[in-house]
């Protein structure tokens, strides 16, 4: 995929809920996995654009491949990158802290 | 928690309940408790979601479980106690913070019922029915005590016929191979009676019969055909049927005191049965249309799920039909509860622990255990206890009525017509 041609869609993959990341959103800190080929302003743009809010900073970390073994079968389990949100002030993201 | 009451008609009440964002809150996190204890989030160790994850994870079932602790929370236990029907919850939504439930009531109606001091209850005047029943016991024993002659003739209705039953299966296997005795008379309808007809000493009938789909051969094999004389109504006659007596007038004695007893066991009840009737129709229930109508969906509900449905629709000619008479129903059992409690009530009429205990140990020889056992049964099952309390309650009510009732003694014709009569009444269809 071309670095230049990504949409907001492809930057984002999925937010990484886990109770972890759940107690970092009260901090303002949201953790997502995105698309490897995108960089720190292009993850901004994305989280910006899609939830309408403003973004402070992007951590990101590309997390390494884990050996996995199932039986006699070894191998590793996927390459993958994290960005962990951090919003302005005053912002949080509706869509993964709901009210009824 | 804020309670609104919307409509109210006789027995029927229509509430609408609001709650705020504290109340929402409170019932959410039981709803995560409660979701806590059965769903498994990956990311999460079980029972440690938090309820905003679960409420993205489940959506629509998280606001079930949510609505469930509202409705609960809504519905009053002190209405529900006074409910004739359960309650229904017919609308419940949350929005902007806000919760609604509105749930229907419909509890129990208002009773009216009339002067019972001076009814007039009829019975059978004794001396006559008495006589009749003496006759009738005699002509009972003159049959069972009949002399039998053989006859060589062929068999006539009013005879006793001695057969040999063989019955066998397809395979001709031979399963029963008895000796029976007949007195055949017209009223008996089975078959063979009618075969029997007309046949000797040695003659023989046969045909098959389907059990089960199984075809089954009859044989019967006529061994003697017997006149059967009745004895003379006289001192050895009387001898004959018991020998404790001496003379038919002892007899006669015996038949009378049974006669008396069975006829005040026999007006107890026809008493009771026309108090019943009386109160029946002289009790008013204030009840709402739409008690009514969720009474006969229900039942239509319960007839269909139990299959009994179509058939009863095709027994009472139509569906309007079927609605009208489990409404009717309805309403007469209603009076009925209503009216006896009423006048329980009215009265102090109340059951004690010592008469449910006499009752549990009359009962026992007809439940087939030992009278301690009864009485430990109707102590500890409450259902079987409330059963019983209920029929005594009841009894003891309807002995009230007949108590202070007006009682006319009347011809068993004149009675028969007063029976007959009442039937058409539809005094206490007033609701």
């Amino acid at each position: 995929m071309n670095r230049e041609k990504l949409t907001n869609y492809d930057v984002i993959i999925r937010p990484i809920l886990t109770e972890k990341s759940h107690k970092m959103m009260s901090n303002g800190k949201y953790v997502f996995e995105v698309s490897p080929l995108a960089n720190k302003n292009q993850i901004r743009e994305a989280i910006e654009e899609i939830f309408n809010v403003k973004v402070e900073k992007v951590n990101v970390v590309n997390v390494k491949p884990k050996p996995k073994r199932r039986g006699i079968f070894v191998g590793k389990s996927r390459r993958w990158k994290k960005a962990i949100v951090t919003l302005r002030e005053g912002y949080v993201i509706k869509e993964l802290m709901p009210e009824i | 928690m804020e309670k609104k009451v919307l409509e109210q008609d006789k027995n029927y009440i229509l509430v609408e309940y609001e709650f705020g964002k504290d109340d929402i809150r409170e019932a959410e996190n039981a709803a995560a408790v409660r979701l806590n204890k059965i769903v498994e989030v990956p990311g999460f160790r079980k029972g440690r979601v938090p309820k905003d994850v679960l409420k993205i994870r489940l959506g629509e079932a998280f606001k079930d479980y949510l609505m469930e602790n509202l409705e609960k929370k809504a519905v009053e236990e002190k209405l529900i106690e006074r409910s004739l029907l359960a309650p229904v919850v017919v609308k419940s939504s949350v929005e902007d913070g806000k919760a609604t439930v509105r749930v229907e009531y419909h509890l129990e109606p208002e009773v009216r019922i009339d002067d019972y001091s001076q009814v007039e209850l009829k019975k059978v005047e004794k001396e006559g029915l008495i006589e009749k029943y003496i006759d009738q016991r005699l002509q009972d024993l003159r049959e069972e005590h009949a002399l039998r002659e053989e006859k060589e003739g062929e068999a006539e209705y009013g005879d006793l016929v001695k057969v040999k039953m063989t019955v066998s299966t397809e395979e001709g296997k031979v399963i029963r191979d008895e000796e029976y005795e007949y007195i055949l008379v017209e009223e008996d309808d089975r078959p063979f009676v009618k075969d029997l007809i007309g046949k000797k000493k040695g003659e023989v009938v046969e045909f098959d019969r389907e059990y089960k789909d199984h075809q089954f051969h009859y044989r019967l094999e006529l061994l003697g055909v017997y006149k059967r004389i009745l004895r003379e109504l006289d001192d050895e006659f009387a001898k004959v049927v018991n020998n404790e007596f001496e003379t038919l007038e002892q007899l006669k004695e015996k038949l009378k005191e049974e006669g008396e007893d069975s006829y005040d066991s026999t007006m107890k009840q026809v008493l009771r049965d026309q108090a019943l009737d009386w109160l029946v129709g002289h009790t008013q229930v204030e009840l709402s249309e739409k008690t009514l109508s969720r009474m006969e969906k229900d039942m239509m509900k319960r007839l269909k799920e139990e299959g009994k449905y179509e058939k009863l629709v095709e027994d009472f000619g139509d569906e309007e039909k079927l609605k009208e008479a489990t409404k009717e129903r309805f309403l007469s059992n209603l009076r009925e509860n209503y009216g006896i409690r009423k006048v329980a009530e009215l009265e102090g009429v109340k059951v004690t622990e010592e008469e449910l205990e006499k009752e549990a140990e009359d009962l026992a020889s007809l439940w087939g255990i030992s009278p301690r056992k009864a009485r430990a049964l109707v102590k500890n099952d409450s259902r079987i206890r409330e059963d019983l309390e209920w029929a005594l309650l009841k009894n003891k009510v309807l002995d009230k009525i007949v108590e202070k009732a007006k009682v006319v003694e009347v011809t068993e014709e004149e009675f028969k017509k007063s029976l007959g009569g009442e039937g058409d009444s539809d005094e206490g269809n007033k609701e």
